[in-house]
């Protein structure tokens, strides 16, 4: 593996991990709404802070397996779909860790193991 | 339902938005990361301040809360506005029957036609303020809608004149749209003389007649009726009531007070007023 490589997987997974807390941050908003304990601008703020993350992470990971312009930005707008979003992040969350073993990361549930 | 949905929408409909400015704009160069997110960004933000511009507008905001279209249009109304600045109270009784019966989803106008029972009860009410060029002109047009009434439904005519268990969508649908037009406007008229002669304790220019006298013209007028009609008719101007059965065959009830309120502004303007406003209250 060359260092360009060694850089775009490294790019891919921060970007993994960034995904992975987006969508653990997506389910800690979402209970915080339902539990109404939680002023709605608040729970509005925390959904746009998460949706922001999950775009930086999709970007990452997307650059990090040599995506194209085209499929990055479509990834962006599915992160704007409600449950299409879980389901586009957590299929990114795959490839990536698939790509990543297959370079010999030691990935974990939070992403690769520092 | 719709309001939840479309709220769900705005924000992927706007990142959409968004996806498609960018794709659009740059697909013929590569952006690195970091341009291409703020190009995003930057058309996403433009996209929602655009779908909240839009949300905001008087239209979108009609279809949105179709209960804010109906109460513009009652409040633009000419009958209602009046009320509203004049007598806050009966715009109150107006806007209650009016709701109502815009809830089981008749139109605004629809509903001011079945309001009509309560707005010439109120507005009867009223016409012990006006001068006696606007009362005449009241027992005039009630004259004119009895005779409408007559010519198709006698039935509803008698109960017009006697105010009792009036069907508000049967009565709604007998009257010419000249008569509701000509109707509105005098129920305007009224209630702006009320006011005046309300706020002035009177109108300076109006002659009273004498009270004797008027009597006397009153009891002309109903012997001419009992002469025409006959006595079970006459009887029940006589004492101002009309029983929930007539006594008399509704139309000739319905004649005989026709032909009262001509007699009585056959009459010199001053004891016209006071024998129209004698029997229509």
């Amino acid at each position: 593996m060359n260092e360009s490589d060694e850089q775009l997987l490294s790019l891919a997974a921060r970007g993994q991990k960034i995904v992975i807390y987006s969508i653990l941050m997506n389910f800690i908003v979402g209970a915080m709404d339902r539990s109404h304990a939680v002023p709605a601008w608040v729970v509005q703020a925390l959904f746009l802070g998460t949706a922001v993350l999950a775009l930086l992470g999709v970007i990452r990971i997307c650059s990090g397996l040599g995506k194209s312009q085209n499929y990055k930005l479509l990834m962006m707008v599915l992160a704007f779909f409600p449950l299409v979003n879980l389901v586009a992040l957590v299929y990114l969350n795959i490839q990536a860790t698939r790509n990543l073993r297959a370079a010999g990361y030691d990935v974990g549930l939070l992403g690769v193991k520092s | 339902m719709m309001l939840a949905a479309l709220a769900l929408l705005l924000l992927p409909a706007c990142a959409t938005a968004a996806g498609l400015l960018v794709w659009g704009l740059y697909r013929h160069e590569t952006l690195d990361d970091g341009a291409l997110l703020r190009h995003f960004l930057i058309f996403l933000v433009a996209s929602i301040a655009a779908a909240w511009g839009i949300g905001r507008t008087e239209a979108v905001q009609f279809r949105l809360h179709p209960e804010l279209r109906i109460q513009a249009e009652i409040d633009a109304h000419p009958v209602y506005s009046t009320l509203k600045r004049l007598a806050p109270d009966d715009a109150t009784s107006l806007l209650q029957t009016l709701v109502a019966q815009t809830a089981t989803g008749v139109s605004v106008p629809e509903a001011f036609l079945r309001a009509r029972p309560l707005l010439t009860a109120m507005t009867t009410t009223r016409s012990a303020w006006v001068d006696q060029e606007t009362r005449l002109m009241w027992g005039r047009h009630v004259t004119n809608s009895l005779k409408e009434l007559q010519t198709q439904h006698p039935e509803l005519c008698y109960r017009a004149l006697s105010g009792q268990n009036l069907d508000a969508q049967k009565f709604s649908q007998v009257f010419s749209p000249g008569n509701t037009r000509e109707f509105q406007q005098a129920v305007v008229r009224v209630y702006e003389s009320a006011g005046l002669g309300m706020r002035y304790n009177g109108h300076p220019g109006d002659v009273r007649a004498d009270y004797n006298e008027a009597a006397a013209e009153y009891q002309v007028i109903k012997d001419e009726i009992e002469q025409r009609f006959g006595a079970a008719v006459a009887a029940n101007f006589s004492n101002k009531t009309f029983p929930e059965v007539p006594a008399a065959p509704p139309d000739q009830v319905c004649a005989a007070r026709i032909y009262q309120l001509g007699a009585m502004m056959k009459r010199p303007k001053a004891m016209a007023a006071r024998l129209v406003d004698s029997a229509l209250r």
